[in-house]
């Protein structure tokens, strides 16, 4: 599975960073133009933002398989943390730091990456170095390791 | 069907349940968070030997898979009205994605469904 990721993305709202993952998934050809409303629009029904333990939160913005081409994920770690709703209570909100949006082509055999991607949420060790990596092939070789190991 | 377990997955001990647990699992789209959810629910359960039946489905479709399905207990990444529960328990499962208070989230779905729980 193809990994992109973006660092110091500045963005002022959760749309800004939804527009920005997005775009990047369009222009390499990994989703449909529709993607990205289709996502922005889900985010606001059904917000992505995850407080995680340790202090650094993420969201998982993305939308359903008839907006992919091809399986993708693209993380982006912000340069200032953005509101995203919470997922458990939209009224409230929570400052994200790291953003991932999978583009999945299949749910059923997209499972286990998505528990994987979990594991890494579940992961306050993980979602440090993510923080702290220096350049983008560090966060792609920290999130490969954790997506493939068993 | 009687069984019993005293197995303990780190800091709890759960005795023995009557039957399976049954379990509704709701999310926004039934996709993505609610199959990982009903996945880390399934784990738990596996590692306790508890025999749980999940399901999924949309939050919308709540009240419909209830008659379906009589659940003990709905575990929801998104908030559900309790009358659109039926006043069926609803437990928060953001939880087993985040292992921000899963132990608790574990806890409460035992208690709704008389297991009794105990930290070591």
């Amino acid at each position: 599975m193809d990994i992109l990721v973006i660092l110091d993305l500045n963005a002022e709202s959760a749309e800004d960073v939804i527009t920005s993952l997005g775009s990047l998934l369009e222009r390499n050809g990994f989703v449909k133009p529709t993607f990205i409303p289709a996502t922005l629009e889900r985010e606001k029904n059904v917000p992505t933002g995850l407080e995680l333990q340790g202090g650094i939160n993420a969201a998982l913005p993305h939308a359903g398989v008839e907006h992919v081409n091809r399986p993708a994920l693209a993380v982006a770690r912000l340069r200032k943390e953005v509101l995203f709703r919470r997922m458990d209570d939209p009224e409230a909100s929570v400052p994200v730091k790291l953003v991932f949006m999978p583009a999945i082509k299949d749910p059923h055999s997209y499972i286990t990456t998505l528990m994987k991607l979990v594991d890494v949420f579940k992961d306050p060790e993980t979602v440090k170095k993510l923080v702290e990596a220096r350049n983008e092939e560090e966060v792609v070789e920290i999130l490969r390791e954790k997506l493939a190991s068993a | 069907m009687l069984y019993h377990s005293d197995e303990s997955r780190g800091d709890l001990i759960v005795s023995s349940a009557p039957r399976e647990v049954k379990i509704l699992v709701a999310c926004g789209t039934a996709i993505a968070t609610a199959t990982v959810v009903a996945g880390k629910i399934k784990e738990a359960f596996d590692k306790l030997k508890i025999p749980v039946k999940i399901v999924q489905c949309k939050a919308a479709e709540v009240t419909g898979k209830i008659e379906v399905f009589e659940p003990d207990v709905i575990v929801a990444n998104t908030p559900i009205s309790e009358k659109a529960a039926k006043g069926i328990p609803v437990i928060n499962g953001v939880p087993f994605l985040t292992g921000m208070g899963e132990k608790e989230a574990l806890k409460k779905i035992f208690e709704a469904v008389g297991i009794e729980v105990k930290d070591l």
